[in-house]
This record gives C-alpha cells, sequence and structure tokens, in this order.
C-alpha cells in the first residue's frame, strides 16, 4: 500500500494503482476522456494531467501509478490552462453540431466542454471530411466526430482480441477504421459492439440508438432476453452449449421456464426475430440450440436444487393444466403452497397436447415435463371439468383460471353450418385423442379457411389423417401470413395448395360440403378501428371444391356468464386493473389465454410465472419466484478473431424426408444435429458481453459529492 | 570471439563495468549515461509489469534518417549490441526498427536478425505497446557492439544537409564547433538546425560534446536566401505525416502549428498567432509521448525566439523578405514586352493565361499559382515576377502593340 495526498487528501492506496482511479473512487474528480476502467491506458488526451511535488512539468494521472509520498494537486492555474488547451485542440477537429448529433446530452466530450468551459474560437478549426460509414449492420461510424481517444481501437484489440479497429491515416488525418477500410464483415469483426459503448463521442454509434427508446438500456443491448415473454437469458445458455456444458445451458433456461424441451420444439422464438445476428446475417437459432441443451440435459444442475419453501399451509387450485396453469401451479408449489390442477382432458399439457400436433410436439415430452411439475408436489386430477369456480373458493384460499380458449371460431358466412365445416380445435383435440378420419367426421377433399400456424396444423393433420386433396386459404397475402415460413414450406411439400389473399364467399352444397367459392383479394389491412378493410378484384370469383372445410380462424374460451365471473368480448376474463393475473372477484386469478386470446406456449409460461408471483404476494409470501440453478459463468471478454465470422451460416435442422412423413405422426424435425451444435451455439454475437462494460464516470457524478464536501 | 560472445563470458557486473569504464551513453533526442538510462528503463518495467524488450530504433521524431546508414555500415554492431543489452537487462526479446518502406534494407538483415533472435519491425516505435521495454538509438547499440570487439573510441556519427542534400555520415570527436563541421561562414547562412532545433547563424559556435543532445544527428545549413517560415511550414508538414496521430499535442498541436505557419506563407496570418504558437509549441514538449510530439515544435519555438522579424514581414508588412513564399508576389505580362506568341498560356498548369495570337496576354491573378512557369516559357522576358506594385495592364483583348497607358 501507499499512502498518497491529493488536493489535501491523504488517501492510502495499493502500490502502482494509477493515480486518476485512486482519485475517481475517493471521489475526487479529474476530468478525462481516453481514460477507460475497463482498458489499458493511452495517456494521451491530456485531460487528466495533475501536478506532482517534485515534476517540472504536469503528468496524465491516468499513467501515473501511486508511489508513497506523491503529493497531488488536480487543479492549478497553469493546469486549467494546459486542460482548456488540450481541450481547444481536440474541439479543432470536431464539428460544431452538437444540437443535432445523436449523442447529445450523453457525451462525454460535451460533459467536458461544460465543465473546462474551453471553445475551438482560438484554434484554425477543419472539417475532417470523411463519409459516415453506414454500410455496417449494428454500427455506424462517423469518423468527422472522433477526437481520438482510442478507446475503440483499445476495446477491440486489448479487450476483445478481435483487433479489427486500428488507427489508420489518410493524408494528414488520423482515423480509425479497419484494414484497408474494408466493411466490417469483410474484416472479421464479431459484431461485440464494444466499441459503440466505449465510444465517448457520436462517432461510433448504435444503428439502433439507445437514447431513442425508452426500454432500459440492457434491455435494447440484449434483444433476445428482452423479448422473450419469460425473459431467458438467452446468450447465458447459448455460451453454455458453444463450451459443451449441456446440464449448465439447460439449467439456465429452466431458471424461467419449467417447460424446456417442449419450448425447444415449438416455441415461437420471438427471441430470433430480434436477434442482432440477424443484421449481419440470419438470426441465431436460438429456439434450436435451446432445444439441443434440453434433450442433452441430465439434470444434474437442478434436480432437486431449486427452490423449495416450507409449506404456507395455504391451498390453490390451478383450472386447467396448460402451459400457463402448470407453469404457475409448478412456482406456487415451491412457494410452499398446496397446489391442485383440475385438467378438464384426460391429460395436462392443453394445447400443447390437443392442439399442436404430435409430429410437432411427441406427448412424451409434455408427459416428462408434467412429471416434474407433480414431482414437485403439485396434485393432478384429470378428466376433471370446473363449471363453477367460485365454488373452488370454499376449499382453497386462490383460485387460478389457466383454461385456454378452446372453442373454434365459425365465420358468419353461408353454409357455414354445412355437415361437413369441421373446427380448427376440435379437429385437432380429436386428432390428437387418436380418432381416425372417420370417427372425426372428415373427407377426402379437405379446405382449410385460415393462414395461421394453426391452420397449417389442421392441413397437416388431415394429410395424415389419409385426406387425398388439401387446400389452405387465407385472407393475408404470402409475405402477411402468420404462419412460420418452414410451416408453410412444409405443407407445401407435402403437397398442400396453400392459396394466400382470399375471400371465402361461401361454403357451397345442400345437405353436405361440396367446395368454397373464393374471390382474389387486391388489398387488405385493417382500419383504426381494427376492422378489415378488404378491397377484392373483379370477376375473380371460383370455386375450389371439396367435401370438408375447417375453420382455422381463432378460438376464444370456453366460458359464459354462467361462471359467475366478469368477462369482456363474451367469454374472456377480466384482469383487475394494474394486475398481472388478479380478477376483480377475490381470490380468482387467470392467465394464459383465457385473458389475451391465443398467444404462445411461452407467453402462457411467462403469464403462468406472473400469477404465480401474484397469487404468493396475494397468499402472504413474497412473490418472488425467481431462482438461481446454473452454475455462476464467467463470460470470457477477450473472443478473439474468427475467418469469415459475419458469414456463418444459420445451421439447418435435419427434417424427415417428405415422403416419410406425411402418412404418420412420427416426428418431423429433428433439431440440430451433433456436429453443427457447436458452430451454430458460436455464431452467438454475445451482445451481453457489452454489458460488463463499466459506465464512463462524469463530473455531473460527482458534483453532488463535492458540494457535499464543501 | 564476436562480441556478444565476449560479453556473455563475462559477469553482468563485469559488462556493466567495462560500460561505465568507456562511458557509454545513449545518442539521439534523449541523450544520458547508458546505464543510468537502462536504470531508468528497468524501473519503468517493473511499473508496468510488462515484459521487457530491448528495442533499437532511429529516434521516432528522425525524418532525415541519415543515421539509418548505420545498419548498412555497423549492422553486425548492433545486432550484437542489442543482443548484449539483452544479456544485461535480462529481456524477454528483441526488436529492430526500420522506418516505413525500407524493404531492401529490411531483406538485407533478415538473416542475421533472425539468427540473432531479432524481430524486425517496421514504422515508428509505438510507444503505449513498447511500454516496459527498453527502447535504444541503433547507434548506441553499434557502439556497445563495437565496444565489446575492443573497437570503440568515444565520438558519433554525423552529417550536414545543404541544398535538401544531406551528406556522408562523418566520424565527430568531441568537442567539435558547428563551424568546423560545416565548414560554412556566417555570411553564407540564415540559421542552422541542429537536430530538431533552430538557431541563428550565432548556432555556428555551437559545441558539440558527448552529453550534447545532437538529435537524429544531422546539422541543416538555412541558405541565407531561405524563408524561414516557409521552412518552418516544410518542416512541420513533414512531421504531420511521420507522427502516429495518437497523442492530442501532437496530431492536433502540429496540425495547428503547420496550419498557422501555411497561413502566414499565404499572407493571411493574424498577430495572435505569434501567442498560440508559442502557447502550443511550448505545451508540446511536455504533453507528448515520443519525440515526434516533444521535439515537433522546435523548430517553431526556435524560429519565435531568433527570427521574429520575418513574423513581422509576413504578417505586418505582407512581405517575404526572402521573395520566397509566393502569396506576396505577382506576376504579370509586360504590355509593352508582349509579342502575342501563345506560348505563356500553353504551359501554364491551371489555364489562367487569356489572350490569342498576336494580343497582349493576360494573367488572371484570381486563379494563378505563382509557379513560374510562364516566366520560364516566355522567349521575350514579358513575364514579370515582382513583389512591389503591377503597373496598369489591359483589362480586355489588345493587339500587340496598341496598349497604351493612360
Amino acid at each position: 500500500m501507499a499512502v498518497i495526498t491529493i488536493d489535501g487528501t491523504r488517501l492510502e492506496v495499493p502500490d502502482h494503482k494509477n493515480v486518476l482511479d485512486c482519485a475517481l473512487e475517493a471521489g475526487i474528480y479529474i476530468p478525462h476522456l481516453c481514460h477507460h476502467p475497463d482498458l489499458p491506458e493511452n495517456g494521451s488526451c491530456r485531460m487528466c494531467i495533475v501536478e506532482v511535488d517534485g515534476e517540472e512539468h504536469p503528468v496524465a494521472s491516468c499513467t501515473l501509478q501511486a508511489k508513497d509520498g506523491l503529493n497531488i494537486r488536480t487543479n492549478s492555474e497553469q493546469i486549467s490552462k494546459l486542460r482548456s488547451l488540450a481541450l481547444e485542440l481536440l474541439l479543432s477537429g470536431h464539428p460544431e453540431d452538437c444540437s443535432t448529433c445523436p449523442k447529445y446530452g450523453n457525451c462525454e466530450l460535451q460533459t467536458l466542454i461544460q465543465y473546462i468551459g474551453a471553445n475551438n474560437a482560438r484554434m484554425r478549426c477543419r472539417t475532417k471530411g470523411f463519409k459516415a460509414e453506414e454500410g455496417n449492420p449494428l454500427i455506424i461510424h462517423d469518423m468527422n466526430r472522433c477526437v481520438l481517444c482510442g478507446r475503440c481501437v483499445r476495446a477491440c484489440n486489448d479487450l476483445r482480441g478481435v483487433k479489427v479497429l486500428q488507427y489508420q491515416k489518410k493524408d494528414l488525418e488520423t482515423y480509425v477504421g479497419t484494414l484497408h477500410n474494408k466493411l466490417l464483415k469483410d474484416s472479421d469483426c464479431r459484431f461485440c459492439q464494444a466499441c459503440t459503448e466505449v465510444c465517448p463521442t457520436g462517432t461510433i454509434r448504435d444503428k439502433r440508438q439507445l437514447l431513442e427508446t425508452k426500454a432500459k438500456k440492457e434491455d435494447v443491448v440484449v434483444p433476445c432476453r428482452s423479448a422473450c415473454p419469460a425473459h431467458t437469458d438467452v446468450p447465458r445458455y447459448i455460451r453454455f452449449v458453444k463450451e459443451g456444458k449441456y446440464d449448465e445451458a439447460a439449467a439456465v433456461i429452466r431458471e424461467k421456464v419449467p417447460f424446456p424441451k417442449a419450448l425447444g420444439y415449438v416455441c415461437n422464438h420471438v427471441c430470433e426475430l430480434e436477434c442482432k445476428r440477424k443484421e449481419v446475417n440470419e438470426a441465431m437459432s436460438i429456439r434450436n440450440i435451446k432445444r439441443y441443451a434440453a434433450e442433452q440435459d441430465t439434470g444434474s444442475c437442478w434436480k432437486g436444487k431449486g427452490k423449495q419453501l416450507p409449506a404456507t399451509g395455504k391451498k390453490v387450485c390451478i383450472v386447467g393444466g396448460g402451459p400457463a396453469g402448470m407453469t404457475a401451479a409448478y412456482y406456487l408449489q415451491k412457494q410452499g403452497h398446496t397446489v391442485t390442477v383440475k385438467e378438464a382432458l384426460p391429460t395436462v399439457g392443453g394445447m400443447m397436447g390437443y392442439g399442436i400436433p404430435s409430429y410437432r410436439l411427441p406427448r412424451t415430452i409434455i408427459a416428462e415435463e408434467a412429471a416434474v411439475i407433480a414431482e414437485a408436489g403439485v396434485q393432478i386430477e384429470t378428466n376433471v371439468r370446473v363449471e363453477k369456480p367460485l365454488e373452488l373458493l370454499k376449499e382453497y384460499d386462490a383460485v387460478l383460471m389457466a383454461i385456454g380458449a378452446h372453442v373454434g371460431a365459425r365465420l358468419p358466412m353461408d353454409g357455414n353450418q354445412l355437415p361437413g365445416t369441421l373446427l380448427n380445435i376440435d379437429f385437432l383435440r380429436e386428432a390428437s385423442l387418436g380418432k381416425t378420419a372417420g370417427e372425426i367426421g372428415m373427407g377426402k377433399r379437405i379446405i382449410v379457411l385460415g393462414g395461421g400456424n394453426v391452420a397449417f396444423d389442421c392441413a397437416r393433420t388431415a394429410k395424415r389423417l389419409g385426406a387425398q386433396e388439401i387446400h389452405l386459404a387465407c385472407l393475408e397475402a404470402r409475405e402477411a401470413m402468420t404462419a412460420d415460413d418452414e410451416e408453410i414450406e412444409q405443407a407445401k411439400e407435402e403437397g398442400i395448395f396453400v392459396h394466400p389473399a382470399q375471400t371465402f364467399e361461401r361454403i357451397t352444397g345442400e345437405d353436405r360440403v361440396t367446395g368454397v367459392d373464393f374471390m382474389n383479394v387486391k388489398s387488405f389491412h385493417f382500419d383504426e378501428n381494427r376492422r378489415a378493410i378488404i378491397e377484392k378484384e373483379e370477376g375473380s370469383e371460383h370455386h375450389i371444391e371439396g367435401d370438408t372445410v375447417i375453420f382455422a380462424v381463432g378460438q376464444r374460451p370456453d366460458l359464459t356468464e354462467e361462471a359467475g365471473l366478469e368477462l369482456f368480448r363474451g367469454s374472456y376474463l377480466v384482469l383487475k386493473e394494474g394486475c398481472k393475473s388478479m380478477t376483480n372477484t377475490e381470490g380468482i386469478f387467470a392467465a394464459g389465454d383465457v385473458v389475451h386470446g391465443t398467444k404462445s406456449v411461452i407467453q402462457a409460461v411467462a403469464d403462468g410465472r406472473d400469477a404465480a408471483s401474484e397469487i404468493d404476494k396475494y397468499l402472504g409470501g413474497d412473490g418472488d419466484i425467481t431462482e438461481t440453478l446454473a452454475p455462476a459463468q464467467v463470460a470470457d471478454p477477450y473472443i478473439g478473431s474468427i475467418e469469415g465470422f459475419g458469414y456463418q451460416e444459420r445451421k439447418g435442422t435435419s427434417v424427415t424426408p417428405v415422403e416419410e412423413r406425411q402418412d404418420n405422426f412420427n416426428l418431423v424435425d429433428h433439431g440440430i444435429c451433433d456436429g453443427d451444435i457447436c458452430k451454430e451455439a458460436g455464431r452467438c454475437l454475445q451482445c451481453d458481453l457489452r454489458l460488463q462494460i463499466a459506465a464512463p464516470r462524469l463530473w455531473g457524478d460527482y458534483s453532488d459529492k463535492k458540494e457535499a464536501n464543501a | 570471439m564476436g562480441a556478444f560472445e565476449t560479453a556473455k563470458s563475462m559477469s553482468k557486473e563485469e559488462v556493466r563495468e567495462k560500460i561505465k569504464a568507456a562511458g557509454l551513453r545513449e545518442f539521439g533526442v534523449y541523450n544520458q549515461d547508458l546505464l543510468e538510462k537502462w536504470e531508468q528503463d528497468l524501473a519503468e518495467q517493473k511499473r508496468w509489469e510488462a515484459p521487457l524488450k530491448v528495442i533499437a530504433a532511429l529516434n521516432n521524431n528522425d525524418t532525415n534518417r541519415a543515421l539509418l546508414a548505420l545498419l548498412k555500415t555497423q549492422a553486425a554492431d548492433i545486432l550484437e549490441g542489442m543482443q548484449i543489452a539483452a544479456y544485461l537487462l535480462d529481456a524477454e526479446g528483441m526488436e529492430l526498427y526500420l522506418p516505413e518502406g525500407e524493404t531492401e534494407l529490411k531483406e538485407s538483415l533478415a538473416k542475421a536478425a533472425s539468427a540473432a533472435g531479432i524481430e524486425l519491425c517496421e514504422g515508428i516505435v509505438n510507444v503505449r505497446t513498447s511500454r516496459g521495454s527498453s527502447v535504444n538509438h541503433i547507434e548506441t547499440m553499434a557502439a556497445l557492439g563495437e565496444l565489446f570487439d575492443g573497437r570503440y573510441t568515444p565520438g558519433t556519427w554525423m552529417a550536414v544537409a545543404k541544398d535538401n542534400k544531406t551528406g556522408e555520415l562523418m566520424r565527430v570527436s568531441f568537442p567539435m564547433t558547428v563551424r568546423d563541421l560545416t565548414g560554412v561562414t556566417v555570411e553564407e547562412i540564415k540559421g542552422l538546425v541542429i537536430g530538431s532545433a533552430l538557431y541563428d547563424a550565432s548556432g555556428l559556435d555551437f559545441v558539440i560534446e558527448k552529453d550534447t543532445n545532437i538529435g537524429n544527428g544531422v546539422i541543416t545549413v538555412l541558405p541565407a536566401d531561405c524563408c524561414i517560415i516557409d521552412q518552418e511550414e516544410k518542416v512541420l508538414l513533414a512531421e504531420r505525416k511521420n507522427g502516429c496521430g495518437r497523442c492530442t499535442f501532437c496530431r492536433e498541436g502540429l496540425g495547428q502549428l503547420h496550419t498557422m505557419a501555411k497561413e502566414i506563407t499565404e499572407g493571411k496570418g493574424k498577430n495572435e498567432y505569434l501567442g498560440m504558437l508559442e502557447e502550443i509549441g511550448n505545451a508540446m514538449s511536455f504533453s507528448c509521448q515520443c519525440s515526434v510530439g516533444q521535439t515537433g515544435a522546435d523548430f517553431t519555438l526556435g524560429t519565435l525566439k531568433y527570427f521574429a522579424d520575418e513574423y513581422t514581414d509576413h504578417i505586418k508588412k505582407k512581405k517575404c523578405g526572402a521573395n520566397v513564399c509566393s502569396s506576396f508576389m505577382s506576376i504579370y505580362i509586360d504590355p509593352n514586352l508582349c509579342e502575342g506568341c501563345e506560348e505563356c498560356a500553353d504551359v501554364c498548369p491551371v489555364d489562367c493565361i487569356e489572350g490569342k495570337s498576336g494580343f497582349i496576354h493576360m494573367i488572371d491573378e484570381f486563379d494563378c499559382t505563382k509557379c513560374g512557369k510562364c516566366i520560364e516559357a516566355c522567349e521575350y522576358d514579358a513575364v514579370i515576377q515582382t513583389t512591389g506594385r503591377v503597373p496598369k495592364l489591359p483589362t480586355r483583348l489588345t493587339k500587340c502593340g496598341k496598349f497604351k497607358k493612360r
């Protein structure tokens, strides 16, 4: 240890620690620009100069190391003159456009201008005349604003080991760029954006401005995690997968969702829509990485290790054993409550078991994951239909309505009641229960109305039940269809005819369906009242013959006023204002599709978690259902360079060939193979590494303290 | 036995003693006792906890590169010297820096360097990534090699530059006056640059001792008819090109100095520039991390000290005493001498001479760069260059011989 004196304050600090950090940590502000706590010192900007006894000239405090007896002054006439001069010099090549700069208000240079009070008036000013480089994904480089602090170069070289950004010289101007001014992708950039994070000015910026959004910084920086309704820590588990630590990866997923494997098969992966890698070439295959981890998982990290609070004596009944209900049940049980799930169907799983066909999600997986929940102590009663939820309150302290949306919608059109018309969810449920085409009432020529994933599930299920000709028609144009692209492609491979942009005029037939009349849609959109505005193509009437029509145009909850609960739009449960699951009926909570209509499994899980937290609080708990299952992960910031990183393609999955899959309910998609999984995980940009980088310390952060000291 | 072999056969203490006895010094900008310098290097290395390498290079500010010739004449001594230094300092590696573009020299050294375990690097030494290393002048390493080969005699290598040409390296023994070294007289010169520092003609009395900082070893003779500010502009431009651009005071400071000097030569100088030149120049000397910035303002500070009147001429009197700065000159075509041959118009690179065959030609002063090509082209000596007043000239096409002064 060394004792140094800064402005009369004696400080005991480690030997060799740089004086700037010593001062900043002791609450003494010294202006600085090129210094950054996570980077080696550059000692170039001359903002942090101090006077030291025995030194003829002021020295930079960032490269001055603590030594016993150092006596340092951070301010004097000489220092302020030199600091001003340094800043004036920096400003001589910096544009005077603060008010229109995207970094306005968050610029470290700007705060220094305010603190030091210098401007460029005495200087010979120049415009550097660089063209802002906007051709790179995610990152904008505008070298005109650069003051050559070199933080980005050190971040890229020393912190990350990527070594893409270097000092370059063009004529008399120094600038930061890639060798031969190549695009970042062609320079093997890893797009970690550390350069963006450390840039004190508006030179290297995020294309998606952090400042323009109201969202929290970490949500914008790591969009996959914030996009996931359950906020699964995607970069963390991808990193574990890359390291081959599948148990650890699965534990990360399990920290947020009790159905990792099912989600690995069928999650609608909104995370991938937000994945920043998408801007570089293709989004990460996040769902399939999750699936791989879940399939390899032996449970060593989480089995028997999660949270289990002592029994509270409170009883909760969950109505409906779908993902929302089961998730809530699981976490409530862990909070110490006694939980019973009442499921109307023969098995739990909800839409996972009766909506999503088994060729997409094998039923054994649902049973396996439900078993974990049952093992946690949750009582599961199947084939129990709850008609009067209010009566449950006699026995239970709280009731969660998680009954989903199991009634298919029938479009109001001619012929919609004819024999041969079926409803999506009834059709899928009966198929799931193992009924034959005959038992379900399905013919040979099928017309599915609807363009979402459920419509494709119906069409492809019909195929597997033996239909000879299947047409699928929807109102939306091809690019606006809500079904996943791979669903559409696989359906087409299976010989299903897809007709986008169609209006359904009428179902024809006298005593049984004979087909559907369609017209082509010229344009289609929703007006401000969410009414569909459709412009039809004149004279485009045409007819498709069929003996069965399946409506796949949405579902609603199976709920009426008789349940004695407050409803809106006929069958949806109303939540209490400001609550995530509490209803206006004391003791009754609601979660999942019954609240907001059909969404996704991951949304249901997230809703289930919210409900568990709220119910726990209602029952006297603290509502904290978070748990840490995975071991701590040290994410290495030194990621190094990988040749061709930006061009690494998204790894595909192995899919059963069409001729082997269309007549049975065996699994179609087998995920990413063992040989590719590490490579796919290695494509991750690791956006979360950026959050490790310390935030700048501005003089405003110190002014309070200084005043307090004064 | 080679020098390094000899040194290795001795204990480190004996090696140190031998260096001490010879009084070896670090040459170049950082002239000081070599053993003392190494003590400081070792202390720095401890401070940074960085790997210690022995680096040999020219000083970063050396744009003349005269001393680079030592790598041709004494390459073996330099390589041996580096190994001796590495042995004494327990260095982990050795790097020899060559200026950018010296491919031939690099190739000629490649084999011997690699045999000695010395890495050849290009460009100026990055002082930031070389923290913890011992950076030495190649001349120092050459002397070290000579010392352990029993050939060392005190002295240094110098060269004289005149008329934009640098002469051969000369062996100089101490003491030596600049007058004797250059062989020029007071009348012939306006000033002298010794290393990076500028002196007026009194610099001829300068005595070179073993502890004088003579920088790159080059004495540049500035002829009596040169313009000191024009020289300053050229020196600053070369320095700007040489710098790595990391230090604020070097990059922007040199930029400011150069821009101001350039504006002064162009007649756009302002009074307050003098103060700015001094303020920035003084700050640069201690605000930069290597010799490029530390000595970058030496010439400018010398101009302020010795040649203040030239600034007054350029800025206040709007004239260049030496008639070098073209902005203060006018070039015109004497209407009474012009024969209308069109030769001048043909050679003008910016096409600013108007006229046709048999008509008096006229120079558009606005576009004229005062390159002087038209003066050379004119057979009739009709194109005149002057710093004085320009006579009345025709304003529209006029036949030769028809122009009359009104």
